[in-house]
């Protein structure tokens, strides 16, 4: 098979999902990779059309108080946001020297990010709004771009994108062999960031989570992500994991560290509805391939 | 009575080797160093003795007795006998963290108690994980958050499905959320709505009002659940924790239950474990905000939060593992945090940081339970070293506080560890007048330090004191591995030890000097490859010293020699003596010649010392010049006025004057001004006068005499030269050999003085003259003829007075 590549990265987010650290995570992300950065912003339709309807309020988070809703007033603050965003894609973009453009889109946000991602090789989102109440946090319009865009997606959790780990659930799905090749080709690069001033190591681990019910079984798969990951000149660690629950595969990824967890998207974890309950559960960021 | 020079031997005592009764210092036995000290030691002893508050010790004698030595010496063997006090530590206080609490363990079991900790943290790390990851915590916890999730969906899932099924959207707008009536999937806009009914419009205002208030309830009630939640999970962590840390905790109980306090830190410890068990699950043990959440490692760790497994740790600040008795500790270099201990920062990420890990001990607390030696200058010296130290010994016990703190100024946030108690007994050392200057100054001084332990730097010279010395010498000479000492080489280093004092019935015990000595010798012994030191090393080791330090003494002898400063050695003068004055510059003393000139004229009994007068003079000169005065009138103005105007002077003096052993000098120009009787110039004169005109002692002798005898053989010796010195100094000559052998030859003549008219007699070869009965000295004397000058000027004055009287009317 041949190996991915990546040259343009999408990062996308509303005003829903303003996360300073993702943003940080998807310009390292491009150095590291020599990709061109694309930022998009996208003013949600549905949000202005209900500032547009006089009776509409907003109930404000944390006083749990109606306050008056305008268009007005939420154009302004989705011009901030979006201002925002752009200053500090611009600010650490050229710092890294890393190629960047950004740009605002007014519409639906999930289908305004799955057309955005036509052009690009990686999308990164923001798999969660921010919280309404404590720890409890609706899923981002954008995250069901993740289950609509046609290429690979990355969904960050909070903070930056610390990867000592690709862990890749592995079953030799066509998707899941494409999957161990994106999280080979992401962890042979972690090492090689240009200009950021910061020591980093020679490059992260990459794991192939062997779902396999039987040791022969287990022995194929390893050879296959021994093949594949060989053929990019780099190595694998094997793990077994047999046939784990949604809630396993979680839990294995949070006890490796820094990780990342790759699953390809016809994995039994990323069909379907699947796809938002690890969306959910998983405390790592997470990559479902195409 | 003619004065009649001294014979060689006045001169110089010298120790006669054959007398010592031994052939060289390898068969002799040695002695301690504590020679001539036994006042010290009594002292020492008591104060060891004295188990009660305020018998701390100061030691005090000239620097260079040997006092550290001596001190350290006694303590060390008196420490030996006593029990090694117990280990310390410092640990976490979980109930007040800034105040870290100490715990002190039987001797020797402090290590093994933070290697216990180090391995229970280390068993923490594994086994506190495989508890949250085990099955059964997974199915309890999943239970909590299932019932949570349902708790959510129920109502909140419910509320999102009811305003769906009405076609309301609920929308998360930038700063909260909205309720917004749908359109198919999309929000209905404005322009839509508009062309709604109008009764439909309404009932959908209706609509969206009445969800509003019930997502108004639900997100009033949203922090409940959460705290609630919150609570189950705490409750399940506690659970769980508990029973994976409580076992580790017994584990390094059972070893410390005779400790009460190490047992009361562990039961604090498990418990503060039980509270923390999610910062314990991250793997870098990191503090975060998360309080009340799930153990979810990996989660974003705050920057500045700090290791949770440090605050198990324990510091060990004192290990007394294999202590042979109690500690014996001198601080050489007793500032604030060497005496006293300090608390350590770290920057991380630009503020400082610190726990009860960085605090590190002081002397005091290494010395707590035995004895501490410190030198009191130099605790002096240091910022609140001194009144730090007497805190601690009022309050019995060590507190480590930031020096900010103790400025009483501002102070960033630090730790105020539990101060440790204080069982010890300080030993200041120090010089006399320090400790005399302490003790007069700080009223606390007296009752914190009782006992004196006063070092003697000199003994009696005597039979039995120079066989002592001779061991001492050993004593000394064993103590530095030096060769060998031959009797010759004894003999010398005595005398030595004798001009040290510059007396010569007494012997210098002070360790620096004589050591030096020694140690000097056997250098120039190892010169010529000699294997026993002799008396032509010990002679070589002082020249050398001598010379090395010669250097000003010669350039000033050879300014006299050149004229530059004007001294005469020969021939006779009027007015004019040859006094001798002491330099000491660094450790080496040597005598200076000086020209003292007086003039007379008629005046109103005046005696002028330009010294004085150009505030050159010290305070003791001045009494030198003052007492001359009342010598003056005694002897000659009892009936009658003084009409003189007297002025004296050090000639090219431009360094300031100060004692009063030229004082019979000033008297001697003065007489010899008044009676024009020429003073010969190959003397020179030392020595303080008292108003009745008796000679009395001065210093420096010994150094005064060599001073001129060096100018004197470098003009040519010829028997017309000496010294006159009181002759209560005489007992205080330890004169060089060559001085001693040119007296013996009639070269140089050392006169001992008692009255100022021997003196005058000697140097003008004139009589003094005795008062006859009618209060008038005979004609041909010196008295007479000052007496004769000081009328002719007393009548002058009158004659001028009379003068002047009748022009003015």
């Amino acid at each position: 098979m041949s190996e991915p590549i990546i040259r343009r990265i999408l990062f996308a987010l509303d005003a829903a999902t303003d996360a300073p650290a993702s943003l940080d995570a998807a310009i390292d992300l491009a150095d590291r990779m020599h990709a061109e950065l694309v930022g998009l912003f996208v003013e949600d339709m549905n949000l202005l059309r209900s500032a547009a309807l006089p009776f509409v309020r907003q109930i404000n988070i944390g006083t749990s108080d109606w306050s008056a809703f305008s268009t007005e007033t939420t154009e302004r603050a989705l011009r901030v946001h979006a201002e925002a965003a752009r200053r500090q894609m611009e600010d650490h973009a050229r710092r890294r020297h890393v190629a960047f453009s950004f740009r605002i889109a007014r519409g639906e946000v999930a289908a305004e990010i799955a057309s955005a991602a036509e052009d690009v090789d990686l999308v990164v989102l923001v798999g969660l709004s921010r919280p309404i109440a404590g720890r409890i946090r609706l899923g981002s319009s954008a995250r069901s771009a993740a289950r609509h865009a046609r290429g690979p997606v990355l969904v960050m959790r909070e903070g930056q994108l610390r990867a000592d780990r690709y862990l890749v659930a592995y079953d030799a799905s066509a998707q899941s062999d494409k999957a161990l090749a994106l999280a080979t080709l992401l962890a042979r690069n972690t090492g090689l960031a240009r200009n950021t001033g910061l020591a980093r190591g020679a490059g992260a681990e990459v794991t192939a989570a062997l779902l396999a019910g039987n040791e022969t079984d287990a022995a194929a798969l390893e050879r296959r992500a021994r093949e594949i990951v060989g053929a990019m000149g780099a190595q694998v660690r094997i793990e077994i994991l047999g046939e784990p629950s949604l809630i396993d595969l979680c839990g294995f990824a949070r006890r490796a560290g820094n990780a990342v967890l790759v699953v390809g998207a016809d994995s039994p974890f990323a069909r379907g509805q699947a796809a938002e309950e690890l969306m959910d559960r998983v405390s790592c960021p997470l990559v479902i391939v195409r | 009575m003619a004065v009649k020079p001294l014979s060689a031997d006045q001169m110089r005592r010298r120790t006669d080797p054959a007398a010592l009764g031994f052939e060289t210092t390898a068969t002799l036995k040695p002695a301690d160093e504590a020679l001539g000290q036994e006042r010290a030691l009594e002292a020492i002893r008591f104060g060891v003795g004295m188990r009660q508050e305020g018998y701390n010790m100061f030691a005090l004698g000239p620097t260079g007795t040997g006092k550290h030595r001596m001190v350290r010496h006694f303590l060390e063997h008196q420490a030996a006998d006593r029990p090694a006090p117990p280990d310390w530590c410092y640990v976490h206080n979980f109930a007040d963290p800034h105040k870290p609490k100490t715990l002190a363990l039987p001797t020797g079991r402090a290590r093994p108690f933070r290697a216990e900790m180090e391995h229970l943290i280390d068993d923490l790390k594994s086994v506190l994980p495989t508890a949250f990851e085990s099955d059964d915590y997974r199915a309890q916890r999943q239970a909590i958050e299932e019932r949570m999730k349902e708790r959510h969906e129920s109502i909140f899932g419910a509320f999102q499905k009811k305003a769906q099924e009405r076609n309301v959207a609920l929308i998360r707008t930038p700063s909260g959320l909205a309720l917004a009536p749908m359109s198919g999937t999309e929000v209905m806009g404005p322009e839509d709505f508009a062309k709604l009914d109008a009764k439909i419009q309404e009932a959908v205002r209706a609509e969206i009002e009445t969800l509003q208030d019930e997502l108004q309830i639900i997100m009033q009630k949203m922090p409940q659940w959460e705290r609630e939640h919150r609570a189950a999970v705490r409750e399940l962590n506690r659970r769980i924790a508990t029973s994976a840390i409580a076992h580790l905790v017994e584990d390094v109980k059972k070893h410390h239950l005779d400790v009460t306090a190490v047992c009361a830190h562990l039961d604090a410890m498990q418990a503060d474990m039980v509270d923390n068990a999610e910062s314990l699950l991250r793997p870098d043990g990191a503090q975060g905000p998360r309080e009340g959440g799930p153990p979810q490692p990996g989660m974003g760790e705050a920057p500045n939060s700090t290791n949770i497994f440090a605050r198990y740790k324990v510091n060990v600040i004192i290990d007394n593992t294999g202590a042979a008795g109690a500690p014996v500790v001198y601080e050489d270099n007793p500032s604030h945090p060497n005496l006293f201990g300090k608390i350590e920062h770290r920057a991380l990420f630009g503020a400082l940081f610190t726990d009860f890990g960085m605090i590190l001990p002081g002397a005091l607390h290494r010395a707590n339970g035995g004895y501490l030696i410190v030198d009191a200058r130099k605790i002096l010296m240091q910022p609140f070293g001194w009144d730090e130290l007497k805190h601690a010994l009022r309050s019995r016990e060590i507190r480590i506080e930031p020096l900010g703190l103790a400025f009483g100024g501002v102070s960033t946030g630090s730790l105020e560890p539990q101060p440790i108690p204080l069982d010890i007994k300080v030993v200041l050392l120090g010089e006399r007048d320090l400790y005399y200057l302490m003790s007069s100054y700080d009223p606390e001084f007296n009752e914190l330090f009782k006992v004196p332990v006063d070092f003697e730097d000199r003994i009696k010279r005597d039979d039995g004191a120079i066989a002592a010395f001779a061991r001492f010498i050993a004593g000394l000479i064993k103590t530095d591995a030096l060769k060998p000492f031959d009797r010759e080489a004894v003999a010398r280093v005595i005398d030595r030890a004798a001009r040290i004092t510059g007396d010569s019935e007494r012997l210098s015990t002070q360790l620096d000097a004589v050591g030096g000595l020694l140690r000097e010798a056997d250098y120039w012994a190892d010169q010529r490859n000699a294997t026993v030191v002799s008396g032509q090393d010990i002679d070589q080791a002082i020249a050398a010293r001598l010379r090395r330090a010669d250097r000003i003494r010669e350039r000033l002898q050879e300014e006299v020699e050149r004229g530059t400063i004007l001294i005469d050695t020969a021939g006779a003068r009027t007015g004019q003596v040859n006094g001798l004055a002491v330099l000491a510059i660094g450790d080496v003393a040597f005598g200076k010649p000086s020209r003292i000139t007086a003039t007379v004229a008629i005046g109103k009994g005046e005696i002028v010392d330009i010294e004085r007068e150009v505030a050159m003079g010290g305070p003791l000169h001045t009494k030198g010049v003052l007492i001359l005065s009342g010598f003056l009138r005694q002897r000659f103005g009892a009936d009658r006025p003084l009409s003189l105007k007297a002025s004296l002077v050090f000639e090219q003096s431009y360094g300031g004057v100060d004692g009063d052993s030229a004082s019979s000098t000033e008297l001697y120009a003065l007489l010899s001004a008044l009676a024009d009787a020429p003073i010969r110039q190959g003397l020179a004169v030392t020595g303080s006068v008292n108003q009745f005109g008796q000679v009395q002692a001065i210093g420096g002798a010994n150094e005064k005499i060599e001073g001129f005898f060096d100018l004197c053989r470098a003009r040519g010796l010829d028997g017309g030269h000496g010294v006159l010195i009181p002759a209560a100094n005489v007992k205080h000559l330890m004169l060089r050999a060559d001085v001693a052998e040119a007296a013996n030859k009639g070269l140089f003549c050392v006169y001992p003085i008692e009255t100022i008219d021997q003196g005058i007699e000697v140097l003008t070869g004139m009589a003094a003259g005795e008062r006859g009965a009618d209060g008038r000295f005979p004609p041909d004397t010196v008295n007479g003829r000052a007496q004769a000058r000081l009328d002719a000027m007393a009548q002058a004055a009158r004659k001028f007075a009379d003068g002047a009287g009748k022009e003015g009317s």
